[in-house]
């Protein structure tokens, strides 16, 4: 049934979120065509143009920033429409255990979240390459340049070797992982609520969150995460981040589980469609 | 006769609200049974427990011998009394859906009730009328070879070509060997149509008898024992 139920849910869902993912990585390839040309005229542009292609990168941020939220709404509100609303009749009465239907429905919403942050990293690489491309085609500066400023990248987030780099993309995608739980879960702790479903979950996110930042930031303080920021003979600023990346990554697998254990028990034990 | 449905002490809380109130029932399969009851009387509290919608807050309610769960969801066909399908869907793509997880539905039945009406399959749910989406719901609820239907105010809102529409259907697609349960205000409707009723008044089930029964008990219809029983 997990499989019946996750093929249903990506066809209810496609369009929308490959249309924004098409949006993101389309306007990255205009971004980095733009980048292109006016990479080697950089100092010589007219300040009128200059302004315009000022508002043209804000205008960049702001539509990746948008795509990004947006894809979070909608997997959001796809959630709670498809279990909690009139929807909810037909999903919870399909010969399926909770299980299944709320896994189904959060691997789709893993899955298009993923594909968001794919899809805005290969757009700031093609705005960003556009630049490398131009000084290496052109000399300007060459590929040795590219991999110093990797290195210089490296050290700041302190990802050492190909394990460092794992670790970092495993942090990443458990940080994705934890934003959705947490709406997930804070949808299900609503739905405790007997009137103002909606508002319960939306305090209860921000609940989460606030708990969320203090049982970080206490718990990199006891393993001295923050001892290494301010600690003058320390070898480089990346051992902070590396310490932070690893206390993340555990703090953001245990409370995942307890989300998703969470969801399945509330809507298994006090399911309550209005 | 086989018992498909088994209830006891069933009992649902809202806070201190008592919705359902220590109920036993028994049904067997085979039966039409009207469930009738005025609003907050428990009617759709109790459907909702039974379709693992609603958990209780006491008793024991076993559908074909399973509790609650993805057996009992498997035999129950359940048409809710709103619209409950993603309007942006086509009626091709629920049927699909409906292939896909219900052995028991008949697609080709569900096209020719589809036929019957002039519904186009590629239409998308939204685009159609009140009255031609109630028609959509309940031909995927009656196209399925179920043990146990639940209709819950299946002709509330249509009008009356409509509704002997909807009861036309229910009629001409019933297994004999199956049960439904028909939740509504209306009667006199489907009074015609019925074996037995249970009446619910405050989270108690204030009767339940055969239809015959009542009327040769009582010497009136189920509608006016209706009327006497829950009169204002």
């Amino acid at each position: 049934m997990l499989g019946k139920i996750m093929k249903h849910e990506f066809r209810a869902t496609w369009r929308y979120f490959l249309a924004i993912d098409l949006i993101t990585l389309v306007i990255g390839v205009i971004a980095g065509i733009v980048g292109y040309n006016v990479a080697g005229g950089i100092d010589d542009i007219p300040p009128a143009l200059g302004i315009l292609l000022i508002l043209c990168l804000a205008g960049y941020v702001f539509v990746m920033v948008s795509a990004a939220v947006l894809t979070t709404i909608l997997n959001v509100v796809h959630y709670y429409r498809s279990l909690y609303t009139a929807e909810g009749y037909l999903t919870f009465t399909l010969p399926a255990s909770t299980i299944e239907i709320l896994s189904a429905k959060m691997i789709v919403a893993l899955f298009w979240q993923i594909i968001m942050t794919i899809c805005l990293s290969a757009s700031v690489s093609f705005l960003i390459g556009s630049f490398f491309l131009y000084g290496s085609l052109h000399h300007a500066y060459g590929l040795q340049d590219f991999y110093e400023f990797c290195d210089v990248f490296e050290q700041a987030l302190g990802f050492y070797g190909f394990f460092g780099i794992i670790r970092y993309f495993l942090s990443v995608f458990m940080q994705i992982v934890l934003n959705l739980m947490m709406f997930f879960f804070a949808i299900s702790i609503g739905q405790l609520w007997q009137k103002h479903k909606v508002l319960g979950s939306v305090v209860s996110f921000f609940g989460c969150r606030f708990a969320l930042g203090i049982i970080t930031f206490f718990v990199n303080l006891i393993t001295g995460s923050f001892g290494m920021l301010f600690n003058e003979v320390a070898d480089d600023p990346g051992r902070y981040f590396s310490h932070s990346t690893i206390v993340s990554l555990v703090i953001s697998i245990l409370v995942s589980v307890g989300m998703y254990v969470g969801c399945v028990l509330i809507t298994d034990r006090k399911l309550n469609l209005d | 006769m086989n018992k498909l449905v088994d209830i006891k002490g069933l009992t649902k809380n809202y806070d201190s609200l008592t919705a359902l109130n220590n109920i036993n029932l028994e049904l067997e399969s085979g039966h039409i049974v009207g469930l009738l009851g005025p609003n907050g009387s428990g009617k759709t509290t109790l459907i909702k427990i039974l379709c693992g919608l609603l958990r209780p807050t006491a008793g024991f309610v076993q559908v074909d011998g399973h509790n609650i769960g993805v057996e009992t969801k498997s035999v129950i066909s359940y048409l809710p009394d709103q619209t409950y399908l993603n309007g942006n869907m086509t009626i091709r793509d629920i049927f699909a859906l409906f292939v896909d997880f219900y052995k028991d539905f008949d697609l080709m039945r569900a096209y020719n009730m589809l036929n019957i009406l002039r519904i186009d399959p590629n239409a998308k749910l939204k685009t159609l009328s009140k009255g031609n989406k109630e028609k959509v719901q309940l031909i995927l609820v009656m196209s399925r070879r179920a043990k146990l239907y639940i209709l819950d105010e299946p002709i509330a809102g249509v009008d009356p070509a409509a509704r002997d529409f909807i009861l036309n259907t229910i009629i001409s697609n019933y297994d004999p060997s199956a049960t439904i349960l028909i939740s509504t205000h209306l009667i006199s409707d489907v009074e015609s149509v019925l074996d037995d009723v249970i009446f619910l008044q405050y989270g108690n089930i204030a009767l339940h008898a055969s239809v015959d029964e009542i009327r040769s008990r009582e010497g009136k219809s189920v509608d006016a024992l209706f009327r006497e029983v829950y009169r204002c």
